[in-house]
């Protein structure tokens, strides 16, 4: 049986300038290969396998994260694979690899396949014989996908274990509109006789049949809804077809929350503490609030969402939805009912909006 | 709201033990300087005052007590009042001091007690809701105040009061803001978001050019959004071209490296293709000597045809030139025609000369049995006889045959002239020589000499000297005819001129010749190239170079072909270079997500929009309830002002409001204009109260208020004071009205909560 370690799409390198916690969030994508590369060993894996955008561009990687990498790659037992994506592809002028590689270059078990040919895999189990056909990227786009040289081959199943390691979008399961990401289709990925596909591009964690996607480790942004995902794969020993299993599993790794809440007044408190309370403290949640508030609550919003989302490794929140109530009630107990001001916003309490704004326009006139 | 209780351990320099007030009228009486006004004050100061007095504030030199005979001063002031509303119960507490010693608070109907004096002042704006001015003015108003109020209710200058009027009636309603005041904050709110060149309408710039002077938030909103839908633009095209010149070196690439691969097995079948080359060669030799033999053999016997051919026509042609030689030699030659002419023309001068006839014959024919001959006697041409007329200017014979014969000549004319006759000889003999009859028939001779000559030239000009000397040499053999042979020639060579032909066919010969020696010698050389031919295929396996590249032409345009191709990939990976590094640094310099920004931008921008939106409307609303207001309670104020005035004044004194947001009062005393200064302190007293009451009626116009009035009657004659008191009691009806006076005769007139102090 031939186990893999599956991850991709690490993106080690993204900056998240626009985070106050952008440090934190770069280094941890780093960091958490030592976790991987932990359970990677507990399960016995023979290999483990980063299927592209291990780094988030080709250049100016800070030095310490190669180093921190590599210093982790390395614990791992058994061999690294290492394919480019279409944000580090590959080329001899490219720095990254050329760093990396000298970074790795004690580390012996790191392999970075980055030519279009079969690499036989010199297993620490000299009964497994295992040829992988890696597809990586020698550049950043592409309407061709890299998969012709191995439909060349005309591959005969056989004991060998015979691993693809593709990058780039599948059809129907990636976003590639413009045909730019190396797509490739799930016919012609099945059509070639390996035991398996291990794929990188898409963030988020898919199967279909023998292609594997395992998304990224740890979540980029809020656009992709799934969090940081690994994948143990299992391929039983055999000629011809395989049995394969997989288990995914959730890397414990920040993620990245965007929601929208309705308030009702009176209820803000209870609303956004329930909203949050089954959220892991390690996330970064934004929250657009609409609805409305009762004037105490008004007063009060940034304090309660300040106790209710403290807790959260960063937050922002957007209050524009949102107002004051204003009831005709309250527009008699603070101002003369034959008033101008009275008669004036019980006229806006159509749009509780204009009531507010009108509202808080007599009161700051009022405070001068 | 409602006063319950009042007190004070000292304010002004008294104590205030619990005065407790009740519904309606609230009369407070004691004697001058007994505090009254200073019970005003307090409940005034006690709303509106902070607690900190600082040291050369006016408030301690009014309100702390001063120091008595024995006593130092007193260094705070301080009260305390409970009042209800709709809300509940409040007391509110203050001590008026040094920031030390300073205090205040209010206990809420829910029993919290406030202790910051910010928070209570805002708690009492709400509760108040009018502000400080019109509490001072009109509604808790001590005698001093009421007056310095009436002074400026008719001075004309009416800003400050103006404003607490306004607000006190329906036009805002609290203090600090008037009308112009919120008109001008929702137009500040609209300025600063529309800024100058945003079209509401249209949601963008006017004009749709740029600006970015004197700008509103939504315009600078739009101009941000615009700037990051640009970057995200620019990145896209940037993505685009780095798109395009990947995917076209990858296709050069892919030429460029086939190509290669080409070259590279080409190489591999070179030895082969040299020896295809070679073969190609010389079966192109083959095929030429083959041809060659084939066509030297043609041509030896064509030549030796065509020149045979041509020898027959040189002799045909030589016999016929020298026929017509002969024919010339019976032709006279051109001196003698000359000669002959010369001879005649002599005839003719001799005849000439002799002759003057100058005549016309009429004949007159008698019948038609004899023929009438007239001829020229030089000539023996008859004469044409036209219309029975001959013209005879020449010597003529006239003759009947055999009845007549007439020579008319001139008289001088002499047959026997003997030149004449030589002449006639001459002549004779030359015309009978070449057997024609006259001088014109031999001068026709001429013609057929002519053409002879010229067909002896053109023929000759077939005939050049050799060939010539040829047919001298050969003479004798006999010669067909000169059709027959050209059509022999025809059939050899169609139309082509058989000199050129033969000319032609030696000269190619002699190549061969020069070439190959002899045809057995091509022979030799044909069977020799064969056998190389053959020798070459055996040794040479031919059907395992690829079709593609035995055409050695298609050879060589791929091996010049890499040239360029190295160069246009080099050129295109220097294209993809560029536009990826040009993307990296573009992508690298983006500090935040480009797709979150333009969210953001985009959320921003709207909401601005609609805040703007919002305040059009609210600005709209605004000026619908405030034209709906703004008249009324000026006429209602100067009517009810004008109605009180006229009661209590028993229709002497009139007043006229005026002004849309400022106040004009006039009062007319007797029909007659007066100013302040003017009036009695009655007629004062009188207009205070009124001006009082009506605006008391706008505030309160359905009761719940507070006023007092302080010894507000006191200038005023019976008959005023008593109709002054009925207004006031009815305004006690519905409202609390704390009156405050020294003199007995209100006790009975108002009866009510008497306080006396």
């Amino acid at each position: 049986m031939l186990k893999i370690f599956l991850t991709g799409d690490n993106h080690i390198g993204l900056k998240f300038l626009n985070h106050i916690q952008h440090q934190f969030l770069s280094e941890i994508r780093v960091k958490i290969f030592k976790d991987m590369v932990e359970v990677a060993n507990n399960k016995n894996c023979d290999l483990f396998v980063i299927a592209g955008d291990l780094f988030d561009r080709t250049d100016k990687i800070p030095e310490k994260y190669l180093n921190m990498l590599a210093e982790r790659l390395g614990e791992f037992h058994g061999i690294i694979l290492i394919i480019p994506g279409n944000h580090d592809y590959y080329n001899e002028n490219v720095p990254i690899w050329r760093d990396f590689r000298r970074t790795c270059m004690i580390k012996g078990n790191i392999l970075f396949l980055s030519d279009y040919r079969p690499y036989e895999i010199p297993m620490n189990d000299a009964n497994k014989k295992v040829i992988v056909y890696p597809a990586g990227c020698h550049e950043n786009f592409s309407s061709e996908n890299n998969l012709k040289w191995i439909k060349e081959l005309n591959i005969i199943p056989d004991e060998a274990f015979k691993i693809g390691i593709a990058h780039g979008a599948v059809k129907d399961f990636s976003i590639d509109v413009e045909g730019r990401y190396f797509l490739m289709t799930e016919e012609e990925l099945n059509n070639i006789p390996v035991d398996v596909w291990l794929m990188g591009h898409t963030h988020i964690p898919f199967r279909l049949g023998k292609i594997f996607n395992a998304g990224t480790h740890v979540q980029t942004d809020v656009n992709n809804e799934a969090g940081g995902n690994y994948l143990i794969i299992e391929i039983e020993d055999g000629s011809g077809i395989k049995n394969i299993k997989a288990t995914r599993s959730a890397t414990d790794s920040p993620r990245f929350y965007k929601f929208e809440i309705n308030l009702t007044p009176g209820n803000f408190r209870d609303e956004l503490f329930n909203f949050v309370k089954n959220i892991r403290s390690s996330s970064i949640i934004e929250l657009i609030f609409n609805g409305s508030l009762t004037d105490e609550e008004y007063k009060l919003k940034d304090a309660i969402i300040r106790e209710g989302l403290n807790k959260f490794l960063e937050y922002s929140y957007n209050f524009d939805g949102v107002h004051r109530i204003i009831t005709s009630e309250i527009i008699k107990t603070e101002f003369p009912e034959v008033g101008f001001n009275a008669k004036f916003l019980n006229a806006l309490l159509n749009d509780p909006y204009e009531a507010q704004m009108a509202y808080d326009l007599l009161k700051a006139l009022e405070n001068k | 709201m409602k006063i319950l209780n009042l007190s004070s351990k000292q304010f002004a320099g008294i104590k205030i033990n619990n005065l407790e007030f009740t519904d309606g009228i609230n009369l407070i009486f004691g004697s001058n300087e007994s505090g009254k006004s200073s019970i005003a004050n307090l409940i005034l100061k006690l709303f509106f005052v902070r607690p900190y007095v600082h040291a050369n504030d006016n408030f301690r030199s009014y309100y702390f007590p001063s120091r008595t005979l024995n006593n130092p001063a007193g260094d705070f002031a301080e009260g305390y009042i409970k009042f209800s509303t709709e809300m509940g119960i409040y007391k509110l507490n203050k001590r008026w001091s040094n920031k030390l010693n300073s205090f205040s608070s209010l206990e809420t109907p829910d029993g919290n007690i406030i202790l910051n004096y910010d928070n209570i002042d805002l708690e009492l704006k709400k509760i108040l809701k009018w502000g400080e001015a019109v509490y001072r003015d009109i509604l808790f108003s001590s005698q001093s105040m009421s007056r310095e109020a009436l002074k400026i209710l008719l001075s004309g200058n009416l800003e400050d009061i103006s404003d607490a009027v306004f607000r006190s009636f329906n036009f805002m309603g609290s203090s600090g803001s008037t009308l112009p005041k919120i008109e001008s904050a929702i137009n500040e709110k609209i300025k600063n978001l529309k800024g100058k060149y945003w079209d509401s309408e249209k949601n963008s710039p006017k004009n749709n050019r740029n600006y970015f002077q004197g700008i509103g938030e939504v315009h600078k909103a739009y101009n941000k959004l615009k700037q990051v839908e640009k970057k995200l633009e620019d990145i896209r095209i940037l993505e685009e071209a780095a798109f395009k010149s990947e995917n076209y070196f990858r296709i050069i690439d892919n030429t460029y490296n086939n190509l290669l691969q080409k070259i590279s097995d080409i190489e591999k079948y070179s030895g082969s293709l040299d020896k295809l080359r070679l073969r190609e060669e010389k079966n192109k030799n083959l095929t030429r000597y083959i041809n060659i033999l084939s066509e030297w053999q043609k041509l030896e016997k064509n030549l030796s045809q065509a020149k045979n051919l041509n020898l027959e026509y040189m002799q045909s042609l030589n016999l016929k030139i020298n026929n017509l030689r002969e024919k010339l030699k019976n032709l006279p030659s051109e001196n003698e025609i000359i000669k002959a002419r010369e001879i005649n023309i002599k005839m003719l001068s001799i005849q000439n000369n002799s002759e003057n006839i100058n005549l016309i014959a009429h004949i007159d024919e008698i019948n038609n049995i004899y023929d009438l001959n007239i001829k020229s006697l030089k000539t023996g041409n008859a004469l044409k006889i036209r219309d029975n007329k001959i013209n005879i200017n020449e010597p003529v014979i006239i003759e009947i045959p055999e009845i007549l014969k007439i020579r008319l000549v001139s008289s001088n004319f002499n047959f026997d002239d003997l030149n004449y006759k030589i002449y006639k000889s001459e002549l004779e003999k030359i015309l009978n020589r070449y057997g024609v009859k006259n001088i014109n028939e031999l001068e026709n001779l001429r013609n057929e000499i002519q053409n002879i000559n010229q067909e002896i030239n053109i023929l000759s000009a077939e005939i050049n000297q050799d060939e010539l000397n040829e047919l001298n040499a050969i003479s004798g053999h006999e010669v067909r005819n000169l059709k027959e042979i050209q059509s022999d020639i025809k059939n050899l060579i169609s139309d082509e001129n058989i000199k050129t032909y033969i000319m032609q066919h030696e000269f190619k010969l002699n190549n061969y010749i020069n070439e190959f020696n002899t045809i057995g010698n091509l022979k030799n050389i044909i069977d020799n190239v064969q056998a190389e031919i053959k020798d070459i295929e055996q040794n040479t396996n031919f059907e395992q170079i690829p079709n593609e590249y035995k055409n050695y032409f298609e050879v060589q345009r791929i091996k010049s072909s890499v040239k360029k191709l190295r160069h246009d990939r080099d050129k295109a990976l220097a294209q993809k270079s560029a536009d990826l590094k040009i993307l990296a640094e573009a992508v690298e310099n983006i500090e935040s997500d480009p797709n979150e920004e333009l969210t953001k931008a985009t959320r921003k921008f709207n909401k601005l929009q609609l805040d703007l939106k919002r305040w059009e409307h609210i600005q709209e609303v605004f000026k619908q309830v405030s034209t709906g207001i703004l008249n009324n309670p000026v006429k209602n104020l100067s009517e009810e002002f004008n109605k009180n005035l006229n009661y209590i004044s028993c229709g002497l004194t009139e007043s006229e409001i005026t002004g849309d947001n400022k106040l004009l009062v006039n009062i007319f005393s007797r029909m007659h204009e007066m100013n302040f200064e003017r009036l009695s302190e009655g007629a004062k007293d009188s207009i205070l109260l009124s001006f009082r009451l009506a605006i008391l009626k706008q505030l309160f116009p359905n009761g719940g208020g507070t006023v007092v009035f302080d010894d507000l009657l006191t200038e005023m004659d019976d008959i005023r004071n008593l109709r002054s008191c009925e207004l006031i009691k009815k305004f006690s009806e519905n409202n609390q009205v704390i009156f405050l006076t020294c003199r007995k005769e209100y006790l009975k007139i108002f009866g009510g909560n008497v306080i006396r102090i």
